[in-house]
């Protein structure tokens, strides 16, 4: 027993001191036993034990003794005489030793890695979000076109290795400083101060996964978005987010972000579709696109984010549609929508919203029960109008104003008409509603203006009120649904108050530019702006007269428009005058409209404008013409 | 020790150590401010698993010597920056004052009780009382480490001048915040 605890005793002493040694793997133990003359015992490697020798060198020291090997159960007792040590030299203990098992480990915790980074290096710059250049039209110092320039193409991929970003600065949004409880602290939004309705709104977004803020236009929805954003940033909620809105507003949404919430990395995605391949996997909080680019990208998109933001929501209400296909593959564990008109025309259209933003809510079977819908959608729905929560925005009045054509325009017209409606009969069964649309489209534009006499009784209107109006040293915007058909040929009548036209033809450049000067330059007195093109998400408050040379079908559609001027921003009165003629098809399309606004007002007005309308239906647009829609 | 300057060119260090979303390791982190708590440097350590067996063999001083010798001590090393003061939520990261060069200080809510034996030799530093500048923040006490008495008075004088803008242990829930994100994005973290 004496060895056998010197032994483990020793042997424990071995493994546990040994001084810097971190493995403890023993193949050999040399123990001093003076009195019974051992010198040494050889144990094997530890991790196969196999047995224990043990070896005599003084044979005249050596008595009688009993080894008692290991705890285990196994006992081995050998008698050792004087008599069989003169024929044994070495004597080998063959039964198995039980080790305990010994696992390595470390005393010692070594010191950590650290990483990190200096926030001072990184400012954000206003054109951090840019990869490349927006447009390629731009000359390059070389003098040539930038894409097809070697050196600047080089220069390019070199500025994509350096905008490589640490993970380190997209954890920045969490470091920073609280927003107040009212998004109110001063060292968060500086100058910047939310309405209480706005901070109602906020609240509502960060306190839904899914939802749909439907304010009217102008209460600043990408505002409220843009906060709420920032604060599910702060408290880790969120880490990327996508952003998905029409062309006209996506450098509107990029300043918004920088004004309200600058620690964020936003990424315009834009650009060839190379250059947008790389953008796509650029680190940043913010991804900024258009929904046609969305879908252009179809395959080479990110699929996943935190936050999906729609803005103008809408533009998903045609499920069928390759937008609508490209939005339902971005998954996000949030989903918002922004649109002060959710509802354009039909119940369906909430429908394929809301298959979106909240899967299963709304059945195609709910659209015969308004009242049903409006109890569905309601938790995740909040709206406020102007009247309720902006007291203090200026009015807005609206007006009509009905003009007679010009006699020349009359002969045009009615010329125009006749033959258009001859020409439909002819064609009898095979008229379809494009042909009627064709001449719908063509007899308002001679409303607008006379192709061949250039005669335009609302072109005269429009100069005598705009004379009035930049005497008082106001401005004035101009929509029409024709950019080349009418405002184009508007301009040169128009010289004296310096128009400024945007349309769809223009770049993201040019148009971004167009709306700077007209804001800040005193020069320009009026834009003539494209319906579709300038309709959305633009801020144009320095302007307070609004003149819809034609309307679209849709009123939602002008009232969008219109609101560019009646919005937070705009400290003026804002007069909105929309010109027809009378004894046109101008006439009998506003007739058709005014029966039906009133019905549809009284379905949906909770949910969307009151002005909203049904567009009108085949039957009644061929009855126009006194035409009946061929049974097919 | 005196501290030159306004107090607007305090850069203000925020040290304390977490436990990973997992809940079997350490992570450190330092923040470094300026006095409005604007962000200037984050830094933080890959986690620190320790062993079963060095949770036993280290009791009591595992935390405290985690967190001062081996993260506290890295962090300070690697920053660009260097604060005006260091504030610790954990009384035992107030020995972390032994290898800097500017005051360090513990700060806590006043009343929340805490656990003496884990400062080094139960030594308690002198302490001294912050109230706050508005009814929405609570009262603080401060305590500096038994052999920097000095560090209480320069303290005080900093932290009450930028209690009116920044809650001094508010900036530990953003890194909290922080560490949780890295956990969650980045498996070394986890």
């Amino acid at each position: 027993m004496k060895i056998l605890r010197d032994l483990t005793s020793n042997l424990a002493k071995k493994l546990l001191f040994n001084d810097k040694d971190r493995v403890f793997l023993l193949d050999k133990i040399e123990i001093d036993f003076k009195e019974v003359g051992i010198t040494q015992i050889i144990i094997p490697p530890i991790s196969e034990p196999q047995g224990i020798k043990i070896q005599f060198f003084q044979k005249s020291a050596i008595k009688d003794f009993d080894i008692k090997l290991s705890d285990s159960g196994q006992t081995c007792i050998y008698n050792i005489s004087n008599e069989n040590l003169d024929k044994i030299a070495v004597f080998q203990i063959s039964a198995k030793l039980s080790y305990p098992i010994i696992k390595n480990f470390s005393v010692n915790i070594e010191k950590p890695a650290t990483i990190g980074i200096s926030y001072k290096k990184y400012e954000r710059k206003n054109n951090v979000s840019t990869l490349f250049p927006i447009s390629d039209d731009n000359l390059c110092i070389h003098g040539l076109k930038r894409k097809f320039c070697s050196i600047c193409g080089k220069s390019s991929n070199s500025e994509k290795t350096k905008s490589k970003s640490n993970f380190f600065q997209l954890i920045l949004p969490i470091l920073q400083t609280p927003l107040g409880d009212n998004f109110d602290s001063p060292i968060a939004f500086q100058d910047k101060k939310l309405y209480p309705f706005q901070r109602d709104g906020v609240k509502f977004l960060v306190n839904h996964k899914q939802a749909i803020l439907g304010d009217e236009m102008g209460l600043g929805k990408s505002i409220q978005a843009i906060v709420a954003i920032r604060l599910l940033f702060r408290i880790g909620e969120i880490v990327n987010v996508i952003i998905i809105c029409p062309k006209s507003v996506l450098t509107d949404w990029e300043k918004k972000l920088n004004d309200w919430a600058p620690e964020l990395r936003v990424v315009k995605i834009c650009g060839t579709p190379e250059q947008r391949k790389i953008i796509w996997h650029f680190p940043a909080h913010v991804y900024l696109i258009t929904y046609d680019t969305l879908r252009q990208d179809e395959n080479e998109s990110r699929k996943d984010f935190d936050l999906v933001i729609l803005d103008e929501i809408q533009k998903i209400k045609n499920p069928s549609a390759g937008i609508t296909k490209a939005v339902r593959r971005i998954n996000g564990k949030i989903r918002w929508g922004l649109s002060g008109t959710p509802l354009e025309n039909y119940l369906e259209e909430l429908v394929s919203i809301f298959a979106y933003i909240k899967p299963g809510l709304l059945h195609y079977s709910d659209v015969q029960n308004s009242q049903k819908i409006k109890e569905l959608i309601k938790p995740f729905f909040l709206r406020r109008r102007k009247q309720d929560v902006m007291k203090k925005l200026p009015k807005k009045f609206n007006e009509e104003v009905w003009l007679e054509l010009t006699p020349a325009q009359r002969k045009e017209y009615d010329k125009a008409e006749k033959e258009g409606i001859i020409d439909l009969k002819r064609q009898g069964l095979s008229v379809t509603v494009q042909h009627v649309l064709a001449l719908i489209s063509k007899l308002k534009q001679i409303c607008n203006l006379a192709p061949r006499s250039k005669e335009s009784c609302k072109l005269e209107y429009l100069i005598e009120k705009l004379e009035e109006i930049t005497e008082q040293g106001e401005k004035a915007i101009v929509f029409s649904q024709y950019p080349n058909k009418t405002l184009r040929l508007l301009e040169p009548s128009l010289k004296k108050f310096n128009p400024l036209v945007y349309d769809g033809s223009l770049s993201e450049t040019q148009r971004d530019a167009i709306i700077k000067k007209f804001q800040e330059d005193e020069q320009n007195k009026i834009i003539l702006m494209s319906v579709k093109a300038g309709g959305l998400g633009l801020t144009l408050t320095r302007a307070n007269y609004v003149f819809h040379f034609d309307l679209w079908w849709n009123p939602s559609v002008a009232l969008q428009a219109e609101d560019r001027t009646h919005r937070i921003g705009q400290k003026k009165t804002v007069f909105v005058s929309s010109l027809f003629t009378v004894n046109t098809i101008e006439e009998r399309i506003q007739n058709l409209l005014n029966k039906k606004r009133q019905l549809f007002k009284d379905v949906i007005d909770d949910l969307s404008d009151t002005r909203l309308s049904k567009i009108l239906s085949e039957e009644e647009l061929f009855s126009l013409f006194n035409l009946k829609k061929s049974k097919k | 020790m005196n501290i030159k300057g306004s107090y607007e060119e305090h850069l203000l260090g925020f040290l304390s150590i977490y436990e990973t979303n997992s809940n079997d390791g350490y992570i450190g982190s330092l923040l470094i401010t300026d006095f409005q708590g604007i962000p200037q440097e984050f830094r933080c350590t890959h986690p620190i698993k320790p062993t079963a067996v060095q949770k036993v063999l280290y009791g009591d001083s595992l935390e405290p010597f985690i967190g001062v010798n081996l993260c506290g001590s890295s962090l300070l090393k690697s920053t660009q920056t260097v604060p005006s003061i260091l504030i610790v939520d954990k009384n035992y990261l107030i020995d972390i004052r032994k290898i800097t060069t500017f005051p360090v200080i513990y700060v806590r809510k006043a009343g929340e009780t805490i656990d003496l034996s884990l400062s080094e030799g139960n030594k308690i530093g002198k302490r001294d009382r912050i109230d706050p500048p508005n009814s929405k923040s609570h009262p603080l006490i401060i305590i500096s480490h038994p052999d920097f008495s000095d560090d209480l008075s320069v303290a005080k004088k900093i932290l009450e001048k930028i209690f009116i803008i920044l809650d001094p242990l508010e900036p530990f829930h953003r890194m909290l915040k922080a560490i949780e994100v890295l956990g969650k994005q980045d498996k070394i973290f986890k």
